[in-house]
């Protein structure tokens, strides 16, 4: 399996580094992002290749539920994981409706964070799949 | 229904809906909740997510893959984060804690109930009435549809004809699924892609040993469709030595099978399809006249698509939200325009064509609608240049069998079909026509 693009979302800049540091060494492409503004700016300019975003849910500014809306609105294909440290029930349930793909609490387990990119990652995937899978249908039927 | 094992919360969610149209049954328990959804009158379930039987998420999820259009809302005493993410992931419409708020429950159930009347309505109105999976509203359909009701309903042959891509597979289908033979398989045959040389043994299978390269014995189609039905497309282009098999099978309702002495009694109906005229071909010997009375008790016709343009936009919407939904996309809006031009074209293709186009169109689109410019260029109208002087027939020629072949995705054997020639004489042209047009 190749190894998932993704982008760390989290006002504490210390946490963000260290989470960084932490994935890379696990082969996975970082991105880092302080704010939900920065987040958009990240993904507009690498939106293509980013495949997972995980995502603090407290932040100052825009909050995680406002930017994984806009994430969803802008780019429904890619998964967004909530990471959070106190979560309301409600709250979650706020975030799940919105479309994020899974929550997790902090501190986070790395087993687990991982395996939860991995399985978001391969559903975005197979999702485009999909979409190569007609267009090329599109292209044969139009050149066969 | 109210799923609880408190009897307290129970007498709670009954108050509190007692003011509104709902009809509300409680049950204590996961087993008597799963009685009484099996009964099959259920919208909502407020259910509970400890219940003593079964777990609640458990049962959700048994909802969800049991009773597709039933809502759910979930109540929990002390839930935690992962049980509020599982509930939703697993597809519930939300997760109330208790103690309940009368106007918080009231509130949430409304919306559902909101939600399902608005499907009830896109279901009866906006979206096409959808009969056997056959989309439309023209009277040729329906005509389709009352024969394929007739049809199902007796056991005879039947003989389908229309031009390629009317949707005349999913007619035999749609046949074989409302007749009672449904549980019983339905065997779609190619008549044109089984070589001369193999017919028996597809047909009626072959044992251990049979001829050379019979490694393993195998099934013929006709074991496999035993109790069910045989599909027999493009039968216009059996082979008489394959119209005289079929015919003994259809006399004797027996096969014997490749390299044994064994003689076996089959019971399979057949439907049968064409896009030729089988009279003119019986009247040239080209058909056999007794296959033909054989095959064609029930006859159906399917028109094609130019003859009952009123289920051609029902038809782009339904392969539009198809479509999208399969990608995960938004599905597009089409400009006026657009659509004036989907309902003109003559589409030779048929609904293969049309089902292809907008496959592509999804595809292709960047922005959430589409116009005329998106559409393929045979098909737009009023944006093509007047051309000057008259064109010759070789290129009027080579425009025509490019649009009939891009119309059909590509496939030559259906574009020769279409344009009335053999595949050679296709592809000979077709060489010609890459040789002296460049494409522009
Ligand atoms: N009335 C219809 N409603 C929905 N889909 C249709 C309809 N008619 C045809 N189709 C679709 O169009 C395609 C071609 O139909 P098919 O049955 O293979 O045509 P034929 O056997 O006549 O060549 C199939 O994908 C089929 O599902």
């Amino acid at each position: 399996m190749t190894i998932a693009k993704l982008l760390l979302v989290d006002d504490e800049t210390a946490f963000l580094d260290a989470m960084a540091r932490r994935l890379k060494k696990r082969d996975f492409d970082v991105f880092t992002a302080p704010s939900g503004m920065d987040a958009l700016d990240v993904l507009s300019q690498n939106g293509e290749k980013i495949e997972v975003v995980i995502l603090d849910v407290k932040m100052p500014g825009m909050d995680g539920i406002e930017t994984l809306a806009e994430i969803k609105r802008k780019y429904p294909l890619i998964e967004v994981v909530m990471l959070t440290g106190h979560a309301t029930v409600s709250s979650a349930i706020d975030g799940m409706k919105q479309g994020a793909f899974d929550y997790l609490m902090k501190p986070c387990d790395m087993a687990v964070l991982v395996e939860k990119v991995n399985t978001a990652a391969s559903k975005k995937r197979q999702q485009e799949e999909k979409i190569i899978e007609a267009r090329m249908k599109a292209i044969t039927t139009r050149r066969a | 229904m109210a799923v609880d094992s408190d009897t307290g919360a129970l007498d709670d969610i009954r108050a509190c809906l007692a003011e509104s149209e709902l009809v509300v049954t409680t049950v204590p328990s996961g087993a008597e909740a799963i009685r009484v959804l099996e009964f099959g009158k259920v919208d909502l379930v407020i259910l509970d997510i400890q219940i003593p039987d079964v777990d609640g998420l458990s049962l959700l999820q048994y909802i969800r893959e049991h009773f597709k259009d039933i809502e759910v809302i979930m109540t929990a005493a002390s839930p935690t984060v992962p049980d509020a993410v599982l509930a939703i992931k697993r597809g519930a419409e939300n997760l109330l804690v208790k103690p309940l708020q009368p106007d918080e429950l009231r509130f949430a159930v409304n919306r559902l109930v909101g939600k399902l009347n608005h499907r009830r309505e896109l279901m009866s109105a906006s979206s096409p009435p959808e009969t056997y999976g056959l989309i439309g509203i023209s009277d040729g359909i329906r005509n389709v549809i009352e024969r394929i009701e007739r049809a199902a309903a007796i056991n005879a042959n039947v003989l389908i004809h229309g031009e390629s891509g009317t949707g005349k597979e999913l007619v035999a289908r749609a046949i074989h699924y409302g007749s009672d033979r449904a549980a019983a398989r339905f065997v779609p045959v190619n008549c044109t892609a089984i070589p001369d040389t193999l017919i028996e043994s597809e047909l009626f299978g072959h044992v251990k040993g049979a001829f050379t390269g019979a490694k393993d014995s195998r099934a013929g189609f006709f074991q496999v469709a035993d109790g069910g039905t045989i599909f027999l497309d493009e039968i216009g282009d059996a082979s008489l030595n394959l119209q005289g098999k079929l015919l003994r099978v259809l006399q004797n309702k027996e096969i014997h099978i490749v390299g044994s002495s064994n003689v076996r009694k089959v019971d399979t109906r057949i439907i049968a399809a064409t896009h030729k005229d089988l009279v003119a071909m019986v009247d040239k010997n080209l058909f056999r006249e007794d296959l033909y009375y054989r095959l064609d008790v029930v006859d159906i016709y399917v028109p094609p698509l130019r003859e009952r343009p009123a289920d051609i936009l029902p038809l782009v919407r339904h392969f539009m939200n198809q479509y999208a939904q399969e990608m995960g996309l938004e599905p597009p809006h089409f400009s006026d325009r657009a659509m004036e031009n989907l309902k003109n074209h003559s589409w030779p293709g048929n609904v293969r064509e049309l089902e292809n186009l907008v496959q592509r169109l999804l595809v292709n689109a960047d922005s959430g609608s589409l116009d005329v410019a998106d559409l393929p260029k045979t098909m737009r109208q009023g944006v093509r240049p007047a051309t000057e002087g008259f064109q010759t027939l070789a290129t009027l020629e080579a425009e025509h069998i490019l649009r009939v072949l891009e119309s059909v995705g590509g496939n030559k054997t259906q574009a020769a079909a279409i344009l009335g020639i053999d595949r050679k004489t296709l592809r000979e042209k077709l060489k010609r026509i890459v040789e002296t047009h460049q494409p522009g």
